[in-house]
């Protein structure tokens, strides 16, 4: 029989190092803000061990709330931090356009463009609708192409 | 290809959190917990449970027709201005000011999403209820669609959902004071889509392009719409998706993907936010009456 440990440090495998990312995006870059958003939401999810039917869903819901409170109660932006020299630029650059997005419009760009996952997912791993979630895409889509550049670039 | 701003958002890929945070949640919750609700909210769930069970939808119509519900009311501070959490507006009152002095317990009234999430947890007893948001009539007035556990799909199957479980919305209202950080209370409540009276089922049409900019598909390079409206088999109005209509390979138009099913197909008809499970609508080639899509 696995443990909850072994469970939980499975699934954090799985799922955290995205749902970090998206809530780094969702934050404009906040990391410490990201840290904590998803540790809380692990603690939670381990706190209630045994009664959420849908672990995946139900982190990234928590983790969006509990970041969501944390940006209204700090009510600022913090610098672009600490990283490595080469990604330092590119990096503030991404980051200052995407703090001209509301922080919904961050999180379904990059749910979406990035993690490359359907609209009715993202407003499922959101708690809003795909309504909503279309309506953040097309306004944060159309942010970034004035803020970063339509010209097309080859893949990776 | 990519557009320049895709393939620069990928350097958040090359982030990595920090090392320490399943440690962190190991250690547990370290953030304020809403926790239980006060006594006078366990009196107003019970109040707002029983209008619910015992009401059936003729009471909610009538709660959604009465000009005081959801309103400043003319009655002061004991009229009754919502079903729930707080039915009086002094209590709500209180509530607010325990909101704007930062009391973490109470900040989940400030989230429309939340509020609507715990009456469906706590009111309608859901375990794992799902939230679509839309704004209505301005930004102090939402409507929130719900829908219970077995109403969400995995994969290629869905669940047949009991009557309970299927969607319903809630309309929240900001009562105290308008704008950010006034807090929601529920102040109506009805069924996501109401039944019409057709005679059989009907598929076909165009929905809505909620955002404007000519494309309905999921991934924005398609023009084919991803909810097709639908009336269902027990006559309820709805939107199926079209990879569900499809079911082998890509027809041109719903007619077409009915006559290529070739065989009897159950698949889900979906509310308007394309998630919530209304009605069932069974595809057998021939059958349905078919209304071609209108005009783009």
């Amino acid at each position: 029989m696995l443990t909850a440990e072994r469970d939980y440090a499975a699934l954090y495998r799985a799922v955290a190092p995205p749902l970090w990312r998206a809530i780094f995006a969702y934050t404009g870059g906040l990391r410490d803000l990201a840290d904590d958003a998803v540790a809380e939401a692990f603690a939670r999810a381990i706190q209630h061990d045994g009664t959420i039917r849908q672990p995946h869903s139900w982190l990234y819901r928590t983790a969006f709330r509990i970041a969501a409170a944390e940006l209204r109660r700090r009510r600022s932006q913090a610098e672009i931090g600490e990283y490595p020299y080469e990604q330092r630029q590119d990096l503030a650059e991404v980051l200052l356009a995407l703090r001209r997005l509301t922080p919904s419009q961050r999180a379904a760009v990059y749910l979406h463009y990035q993690v490359d996952l359907p609209v009715r997912d993202v407003a499922r791993l959101m708690g809003t609708s795909v309504a909503a979630v279309k309506v953040h895409l097309h306004r944060g889509r159309g942010r970034l192409r004035e803020l970063l550049g339509t010209e097309e670039t080859s893949d990776e | 290809m990519n557009e320049r701003w895709q393939t620069k958002l990928r350097v958040i890929d090359h982030i990595e959190p920090s090392q320490d945070l399943l440690e962190r949640a190991e250690a547990g919750p370290r953030l304020p917990d809403p926790g239980p609700p006060p006594a006078a909210r366990v009196m107003a769930v019970l109040v707002a449970a029983v209008i619910a069970v015992a009401g059936g939808w003729g009471a909610f119509a009538a709660l959604r027709s009465d000009p005081g519900v959801g309103r400043e009311p003319a009655g002061g501070e004991d009229a009754v201005t919502a079903l729930w959490p707080e039915t009086l507006l002094a209590d709500a009152r209180k509530v607010q000011e325990q909101a704007d002095a930062g009391n973490a317990a109470v900040q989940w009234r400030t989230e429309a999403a939340d509020v609507a999430l715990r009456y469906a947890q706590e009111v309608l007893g859901w375990p794992d209820p799902i939230a679509g948001l839309s704004i209505t009539d301005g930004p102090d007035t939402v409507s929130v669609g719900l829908s219970g556990p077995i109403a969400s799909c995995s994969g290629d199957s869905c669940e047949e959902p009991q009557p309970q479980q299927i969607g319903v919305s809630l309309t929240l209202q900001r009562l105290v004071r308008p704008g950010d950080g006034g807090i929601w209370s529920v102040t109506a409540l009805g069924p996501v889509s109401e039944p019409i009276a057709e005679p059989r089922p009907r598929i076909g049409g165009w929905p809505e392009d909620v955002d404007g900019d000519g494309l309905i598909s999921d991934r924005g390079n398609e023009r084919i719409p991803a909810l097709i409206l639908a009336a269902g088999d027990h006559g309820v109005s709805g939107y199926v998706h079209y990879n569900d209509l499809e079911g082998g390979p890509p027809p041109s138009n719903p007619a077409e993907a009915i006559a290529m099913s070739g065989q009897e197909r159950v698949i889900p008809v979906y509310a308007a936010d394309g998630f919530t499970v209304v009605d069932w609508y069974t595809i057998s080639s021939g059958e349905g009456e078919v209304l071609a899509p209108p005009e783009a």
